[in-house]
């Protein structure tokens, strides 16, 4: 059995008439690092929040490290298994200093303070937040707001993390630091389930899952999605991202580009050669 | 008439600690019918600048901040007017929605104008036609049952009902999906062909570049770059410097040219990027 399992799950809002995910499997292996993709509303937010908990099926089973997360008294250690991260950290920020905001979870578990203080540090130093840990939180820039909300996670230790969107509010250089510290925690065996628009982001992910009006419609590479035309992509609900459109539009014109190359360094170096 | 700012300086927690300085020396103006942006990272001030547009943070300085001739530092000047006049989408609008529906949420600046109700009634159908929702569909509806990019189009119409002459948008459409992203630049650029003048604050380069004419960079509180679209562009080298990105294709465009030589990067589109990287193909392989 994996990590995760979710088998025919279906879910629908109260007092709304329609499903908002419908019959989706999905098996998450500890370690694995997965993009989720889908325009808005087809079902990204609340699939996450189906992985931890946060919201139940209607229908199907979600499975979490064996845990059934039907079963009230599994909730909890589920939520304690499974992170989460969202579009806006400063809706997930509740403490006045940069510690305390990390302590904030591990106290709420009730451990003995040496422990708290030594999971706070090591979160601290994962992130890079050390010299911050007196700064209020609002005095920080909106990527180390993030990697706060990310530190604040990781004191609670996770198997696994959904990040939602966790770039869109931020500008292209705190977006590739936040990016890169995701990679680095799934390099350094975090599970990781990342929603997100961001081809960039997509190519990071071994795997990528693809959401449209609340079905899984598409499971494989991040090349192999990437490599559809246009059109494909359109019909996926996704919008191409632009180097996709160059690409796309090089071929329409005759121009031959392998399905590997898929940022603009490596066109350029092709084009080049 | 215009939005002029002079030599503008604001400091944050002056003579305390906490101590920042916001905005240093900043000029700028803004015409009548433009489409100007304004870009920078987070923390370059931008936000800072675009609340002295409306007067939430007054100038210290005489003169600094002028709109259609009124000095917004003047003690005596009617700053609900200037506030009329200039209406300012802030980061995340939908964040302000409070009423119970669409409509209510919409007409609730426009009713406290003193206005005849009728009058009222039809700045909110206009304002939400603007931002394409359609009145008899939302106007009943909660608008926080709605999805992210309808409310943020209900928060933008909340300022549209105002009827401003100058609309400020700071990062219209963060934290959108590309779909919403790109229909709602078409609806800005709609609302602008209708007379508003607009002005765009993003991070964005690549959605400045297809929405505005004139651009001001800015860079740690200061002016880094300015001028017209394709001037900014062009100063590829600065604008790497300064950490922001160029549309891919004019990216891709400017490496070839520094690999092969003799290729026009000064493109925006998609369109006539790749013929121009297609052309840069042929003139290789007969040089073979």
């Amino acid at each position: 059995m994996s990590f995760i399992e979710l088998s025919n799950v279906s879910f629908k809002y109260p007092g709304q008439d329609f499903l908002v995910l419908s019959e989706i499997n999905l098996s998450i292996e500890k370690g694995e690092f997965i993009s989720l993709c889908g325009a808005n509303s087809s079902g990204k937010t609340t699939l996450g929040r189906l992985i931890n908990a946060l919201l139940l099926p209607i229908e199907g089973k979600v499975i979490v490290d064996f845990l059934d997360a039907k079963i009230q008294s599994n909730v909890i250690p589920i939520r304690k298994k499974v992170g989460m991260i969202f579009q806006n950290p400063d809706n997930q920020i509740v403490a006045t200093t940069v510690e305390e905001e990390v302590a904030f979870g591990p106290e709420n578990l009730c451990l003995p303070s040496a422990e708290i203080r030594e999971r706070v540090e090591r979160a601290l130093s994962i992130t890079g937040l050390k010299d911050y840990r007196n700064y209020p939180p609002h005095l920080l820039s909106g990527g180390q707001k993030q990697l706060l909300a990310i530190a604040s996670v990781l004191a609670m230790e996770p198997d696994c993390i959904i990040f939602d969107e966790p770039t869109s509010l931020l500008d292209p250089s705190n977006r590739r630091i936040v990016i890169n510290k995701i990679k680095e925690l799934n390099d350094n065996g975090m599970t990781v389930l990342l929603i997100t628009h961001r081809m960039e982001e997509v190519l990071l992910s071994k795997k990528v899952i693809v959401l449209k009006d609340g079905k899984i419609t598409f499971t494989g590479s991040p090349l192999d999605l990437f490599s559809l035309n246009t059109k494909a992509l359109i019909e996926l609900n996704l919008y191409p991202p632009e180097i996709v459109q160059i690409i796309n539009k090089l071929r329409e014109k005759g121009l031959y580009i392998p399905k590997e190359i898929v940022n603009s360094v490596d066109l350029v170096n092709y084009i080049c050669q | 008439m215009s939005i002029e700012v002079k030599d503008l300086t604001y400091i944050y927690d002056e003579g305390f600690v906490f101590a920042k300085k916001a905005l240093s020396n900043i000029s700028l103006n803004i015409l009548e019918g433009e489409i100007v942006g304004i870009i920078g990272h987070t923390g370059s001030g931008k936000s800072t600048l675009v609340q002295h547009l409306n007067g939430l943070i007054k100038p210290k300085k005489a003169n600094t901040v002028v709109i259609d001739g009124v000095d917004i530092f003047d003690s005596k000047i009617n700053l609900k007017e200037i506030r009329r006049k200039v209406g300012v989408v802030f980061q995340y609008p939908e964040m302000q929605l409070f009423e119970e529906t669409v409509e209510k949420d919409v007409s609730f600046g426009p009713r406290n104008l003193n206005i005849p109700e009728e009058d009222v009634k039809e700045r909110v159908k206009n304002a939400l036609e603007m931002v394409s929702l359609d009145y008899e569909k939302y106007k009943d509806r909660s608008p926080f049952l709605l999805s992210g990019g309808e409310k943020r189009r209900v928060a933008i119409a909340g300022i549209l009902a105002m009827n401003p002459k100058y609309l400020v948008l700071d990062e219209p459409t963060a934290g959108l999906d590309p779909w919403v992203r790109v229909e709602i630049l078409n609806e800005l650029l709609a609302i602008n062909g209708k007379g508003t003048t607009l002005v765009i604050v993003s991070h964005d380069m690549d959605e400045i570049s297809k929405i505005a004419s004139r651009i001001y960079v800015l860079n740690r509180g200061s002016l880094a770059l300015e001028g017209s679209s394709d001037y900014v562009f062009s100063q590829f080298e600065r604008i790497k410097e300064l950490g922001l990105s160029l549309p891919q294709i004019t990216e891709i465009l400017y490496m070839l040219n520094k690999k092969l030589g003799g290729v026009d990067y000064n493109k925006l589109d998609i369109d006539s990027g790749t013929d121009e990287i297609l052309s840069c193909i042929k003139r290789c392989n007969k040089w073979k």
